[in-house]
């Protein structure tokens, strides 16, 4: 195969059932296992990485309909911190265009390592319920970056904090999205969370709305330098789509923990296996 | 909201297996709607949400959504 040939349609379609499948089951997106496997594989990184942000896109708008209707979505706090995400996705899509492949390929192995390791979480719970709350109709606070979510049938007000930090760890995030083809939610989701003090529901609902704007960004920046190659992102979201759907229902009848487990030891061997190889 | 994104999720799918069914030319088409669906889908999203906000004179936030609109833009400009 030359250096970027795709895989056959089928496979493609596959890959993405797979990885889409695979996140949806360990809580993280597919375009972090399609990537580095295509890249694995023989494909450039220059023609992965759109692919993998079209399966982000299809991800997160899968997901949006259920995660509205659970009003679990704080769409001004996503806005504000996409602000950021967008403008660092564009810089970093116009920066991998620079990039000679195997310096992608490796900066694309530490994405995966970090993703890996991003996956063991802070336990416990920060914001509790105030019975004040107890008659609030949960959802975003008009004019603020505050809100309350419903938790166990309780009210839990929230309030997210350093914003300005927030910005910058978003910012970070958008790069890693615009040269890798990745969406970002490993950074985005603890950023909100643990630095910005978000509750973790709410911030991986955001971060699913984030990622799709994300993703858009970056795929205009990709189209107008000729990258997307249409057929095969057909392949794989059609693949990721009904991967993802299956990938939730089996979900539930598995121990996410044991999922999770195995899901980061199989990125750390693909992480270092691109680090390694470049 | 819920309606049209799911109406946009479906939309995707049945563009995705037109582009892999459908040969040549019309099977190339299918596949770039599939894609303009997927980008237009969330920035017309943000496009609603900005539009709500200037009418319940959010400004804050209404100017965050505008901002975010111009952002993404310059990616058009960009390249």
């Amino acid at each position: 195969m030359s250096a970027d040939a795709l895989p056959p349609l089928v496979v493609l379609a596959a890959l993405g059932a797979v990885t889409a499948g695979v996140g949806a089951i360990g809580g993280v997106g597919g375009a972090i296992l399609l990537v580095p496997g295509l890249v694995l594989l023989g494909v450039e990184p220059l023609v992965a990485a759109p692919l993998g942000l079209l399966l982000v896109a299809a991800g997160s708008l899968a997901a949006a309909p259920a995660q509205l209707a659970e009003g679990l979505v704080h769409h001004r706090l996503g806005v504000t911190l996409e602000i950021a995400g967008s403008a660092g996705v564009i810089l970093g899509a116009l920066v991998s265009d620079a990039l000679p492949g195997p310096v992608l390929a490796r900066l694309l192995g530490l994405v995966t390592i970090a993703t890996a390791l991003a996956g063991s979480r802070r336990k416990g719970t920060r914001n509790r319920p105030r019975a004040a709350f107890a008659h609030e109709a949960p959802g975003e606070w008009p004019g603020t970056l505050g809100g309350s979510y419903r938790l166990d049938g309780e009210i839990v007000p929230y309030s997210a904090r350093r914003l300005p930090l927030g910005l910058l760890a978003v910012l970070g995030s958008g790069v890693v999205s615009g040269v890798s083809g990745v969406g970002g939610g490993f950074i985005k989701t603890p950023t909100m969370s643990e630095i910005m003090h978000v509750p973790v529901k709410v911030a991986a609902a955001t971060t699913t709305f984030t990622v799709a704007v994300t993703a858009a960004a970056g795929l205009i920046v990709y189209g107008g330098q000729g990258r997307i190659d249409v057929e095969a992102g057909a392949a794989v979201v059609v693949g990721g789509l009904a991967g993802g759907t299956v990938g939730a229902l089996v979900q539930r009848r598995l121990r996410p923990g044991t999922v999770r487990g195995v899901l980061s030891a199989v990125l750390v061997v693909i992480g270092l296996s691109l680090v390694v190889r470049g | 909201m819920v309606a049209a994104l799911r109406l946009a999720t479906v939309a995707t799918f049945v563009l995705g297996v037109l582009a892999l069914a459908l040969p040549g030319h019309p099977g190339e088409v299918a596949a770039r709607a599939m894609v303009i669906v997927l980008v237009s889908t969330p920035l017309a999203r943000v496009g609603w949400l900005t539009t709500r906000w200037i009418l319940r004179r959010d400004w804050r936030f209404a100017a965050a959504g505008t901002t975010l609109l111009v952002v993404v833009a310059l990616g058009l400009l960009a390249h």
